[in-house]
């Protein structure tokens, strides 16, 4: 493991396999995890948030973007801990989606709003996007599993972000603050085999 | 996207069988089987009720898993769906659900969203009939192609798993034109999954990515099961241009 003694804080909302990703963070990445609540998520005694999740944004985000869970969040990561963001989880970082029928926050960490794919200027595929992707990263092009109906379009005032693209079709894959510390991975790293192992250490890297 | 190379296993009785025109035929042996290495792996319970057997073999699989994992397994309620997520499916086939127990599927994908949802169609063509689905209940071929219900409940699935009962586990290959006017009768654009569909060569495999409609294909034969085979199919796909993960 590459941080000296982390621990991590698994939200369970609710939303998602959970058993997968905690089998990804505590087999795989070797990293002691904690899956809770929002409701028991405190700041301080974690170095390592982690929000997985798949389904509806607008069944989740009530569950997730609390003003409890929203406040400690933010404290967490205006300290410089890293928050990771899975399929449903990284769309609930944003601002918010088209998916809700009723106009539901998300965290607002990141800025972005997710819209769906039939707005994508570029790709005309199949929805649900289902399937794997190749995505470039700091040189080295990555095989990453994706299972999404909208994507996270960045605002114009994007410029205190990053994103990485999918080579094929120009979908979003990954987005990260200005800061590096949040993470919101539209593909699904636990179930992309070596590449989404080796994806979320390098990102771990950065923290140790 | 690239095209998907799913593993499909049949289970009965929580052992992998070989099946022919959908009979469980023979127990094989799974321990040399690289699933890391498929895109995805699908499981389907021949069984009429989730057995202790069934489950356990899911949680044997699911431990070791990297890829997706899709399940299927008599689901007729939210609660049977929850027992396979539990288990660590990250989307779950419905079939005789969408016949019998419809008004379920709104449910389940408000609950876990439509992608993880797939419609699975085992086709059938009597003699002198049409092309109609196949009951897995009574192993009997059902009277229409679609239920009564499908042009509401299509727009609450994933994707369409399809499977050809008549060439299962033969060594005909697919049959294209079979399955192509079932994917033209959906009239809806999901991704499609071809499941056991008695495919045996490279050339069979290319044919059915070959088609536009087609995103995923299954390896149901375990002797294409083996790290080697399956390398030798994913460059067989790329020097056809199919686009293939590559490892």
């Amino acid at each position: 493991m590459v941080l000296s003694s982390p621990k991590a804080f698994i939200v369970d909302y609710g939303a998602g396999n959970l058993g997968s990703i905690a089998r990804f963070i505590r087999s795989d990445l070797q990293i002691p995890a904690t899956t809770a609540t929002p409701l028991l998520f405190t700041p301080n005694n974690y170095d390592f948030l982690v929000i997985p999740g798949v389904g509806n944004y607008g069944l989740a985000a009530p569950k997730l973007a609390t003003e409890q869970f929203t406040t400690a969040v933010s404290q967490f990561v205006q300290t410089g801990k890293m928050v990771l963001g899975i399929c449903l989880g990284a769309q609930l970082l944003g601002y918010s989606s088209e998916e809700a029928k009723l106009p539901i926050r998300g965290l607002g960490l990141l800025p972005f709003n997710c819209v769906h794919l039939e707005s994508h200027p570029i790709y005309s595929g199949k929805t649900p996007r289902t399937g794997w992707s190749t995505v470039q990263y700091d040189k080295q092009e990555y095989s990453f599993y994706f299972v999404h109906s909208f994507y996270m379009k960045a605002s114009l005032d994007s410029d205190c972000h990053s994103t990485s693209l999918c080579i094929d079709d120009q979908v979003p894959a990954y987005m990260t603050s200005i800061n590096a510390n949040v993470h919101a991975l539209q593909f699904h790293p636990e179930k992309s085999a070596q590449d989404g192992f080796s994806f979320v250490s390098r990102l771990l890297t950065k923290y140790a | 996207m690239l095209k998907r190379i799913s593993c499909l296993l049949t289970i009965s009785g929580g052992e992998f069988f070989k099946t022919r025109n959908f009979q469980a035929d023979h127990i094989y042996s799974l321990s040399h089987v690289p699933f890391n290495l498929f895109d995805e792996v699908v499981i389907i319970c021949r069984d009429n009720s989730l057995s202790d057997d069934y489950l356990r073999f899911i949680t044997g699989i699911s431990k070791d898993l990297r890829v997706p994992l899709t399940l299927s397994g008599r689901i007729q309620s939210k609660d049977d769906a929850k027992v396979l997520f539990d288990l660590g499916a990250d989307r779950i086939i419905l079939n005789s659900a969408l016949w019998d127990f419809p008004q379920v599927i709104p449910f389940l994908a408000e609950r876990y969203g439509k992608q993880a949802i797939l419609g699975s169609f085992d086709l059938v063509k009597p003699p002198n009939t049409a092309l109609v689905a196949y009951n897995w209940s009574t192993s009997e071929p059902r009277s229409t192609l679609f239920p009564e219900s499908f042009s509401e409940i299509k727009h609450y699935l994933g994707e369409i798993l399809l499977q050809d009962v008549d060439n299962d586990g033969r060594i005909i290959g697919p049959s294209i034109q079979k399955l192509s006017s079932f994917i033209d009768a959906l009239d809806i654009d999901l991704p499609i999954h071809i499941g056991s569909a008695g495919l045996t060569s490279w050339d069979h495999y290319t044919s059915m990515f070959s088609l536009d409609t087609v995103d995923a294909v299954s390896v149901t034969n375990i002797h294409h099961m083996s790290i080697d085979a399956l390398q030798s199919l994913r460059s067989s796909c790329k020097v056809n241009g199919i686009p293939i993960r590559q490892l």
